[in-house]
């Protein structure tokens, strides 16, 4: 008994050390921030999600003015390839797909930082390493206007978009990269790839961004997004927008995560916290 | 334009200190739909792919 007491103490006095580490490094880096004042952050989120995400940050950390600058995902790879080549990387955060950041992380752009704070993120949310934190995830599925196709009619599995009733009337987002390779994946390469070709073969409207494709979709421009953000439906389904999404499998969905680069070698403090 | 965290669920996260688990604030809608996770790991191959998919969807057009 006398033994357990012991380990007891011992574990207690571990714990409140490493509280107190805790709370230390976070109050170095609140000084730290203080002197940097501004956080640079580029993203693929809209500016209205990100006022969202970004909104208690702002206000436990009033002293940090954040700049956001918000483009698709390719313009923002693009972007961020030329800033790195250039040795003049502006961003101190990015909150861009789990996808892409690997590429930034293979090609060395950016560097882990764990926060003091890491501990409070629940498996999956957090990499190990440093890498990432997880704060949203994006499902995308089939999107039909309800104007146009009347319920009963709506395809009901990506195979019923080979329909060729609904040549013509299909939208695919200009650079749908990562969801149709994880839609290939999901149905075999060989499978993938024809199918594919069968659907280039409804003449696809290409659009160039999915927010944009969400309003011509409401509009009555085309009848159907092949991938859409379930979420931004749902939105403007309450809205009174006049679209419904398809619960075919596969529901894709992807990570967003944020990320952080060295600048001159050090973690910029703002982008720390 | 209010997203999903800007509903009630908003409220909750910025009163709370620590990240909210997933399944907390799955919106109802996705209840039952079973999500296919996009594998980091795809972008290993994805020059390659994106090649792939302009040849298939850009160039044919």
């Amino acid at each position: 008994m006398r033994r357990c007491f012991r380990v007891v103490i011992a574990l207690m006095g571990f714990f409140w050390g490493w509280l107190a580490l805790e709370v230390h490094a976070q109050e170095d880096l609140v000084a730290k921030a203080q002197k940097e004042r501004e956080l640079a952050v580029y993203g693929t989120a809209l500016v209205a999600q990100f006022d969202k995400f970004s909104e208690p940050f702002r206000r436990r950390y009033p002293f940090i003015k954040t700049q956001y600058s918000r483009a698709t995902g390719e313009a923002l790879t693009t972007r961020i390839f030329y800033e790195a080549s250039a040795h003049q990387l502006s961003p101190d955060v990015v909150l861009i797909n789990n996808y892409t950041h690997r590429i930034f992380m293979k090609k060395n752009i950016i560097t882990p930082y764990l926060p003091p704070t890491a501990g409070n993120f629940p498996p999956g949310f957090i990499d190990k390493q440093g890498y990432w934190l997880g704060f949203y995830l994006v499902p995308y599925a089939i999107t039909y206007n309800t104007m146009l196709v009347p319920k009963g009619t709506a395809p009901k599995s990506f195979d019923d978009l080979l329909n060729p009733k609904w040549k013509g009337q299909i939208s695919l987002e200009r650079e749908e990269y990562l969801v149709t390779q994880s839609h290939m994946q999901y149905m075999g390469q060989s499978k993938g790839i024809e199918y594919f070709k069968r659907l280039a073969r409804q003449d696809p409207i290409l659009v160039n961004g999915h927010s944009k494709q969400a309003v011509l979709l409401t509009a009555g421009e085309f009848s159907i997004i092949i991938y859409s953000d379930i979420a931004r439906t749902e939105e403007l389904k309450r809205k009174g927008a006049p679209i419904e999404w398809v619960r075919a499998e596969p529901t894709s969905r992807c990570w967003s995560r944020r990320q952080l680069r060295a600048k001159r070698g050090i973690p910029p403090q703002p982008g720390c916290l | 334009m209010n997203y999903l965290a800007a509903d009630e669920g908003q409220k909750e996260v910025i009163a709370m200190d620590k990240p909210p688990a997933l399944p907390k604030f799955q919106p109802e809608y996705l209840r039952g739909v079973k999500l296919y996770p996009a594998d980091w790991a795809l972008s290993d191959t994805y020059e390659e792919y994106n090649k792939l998919y302009r040849d298939i969807f850009w160039i044919s057009k």
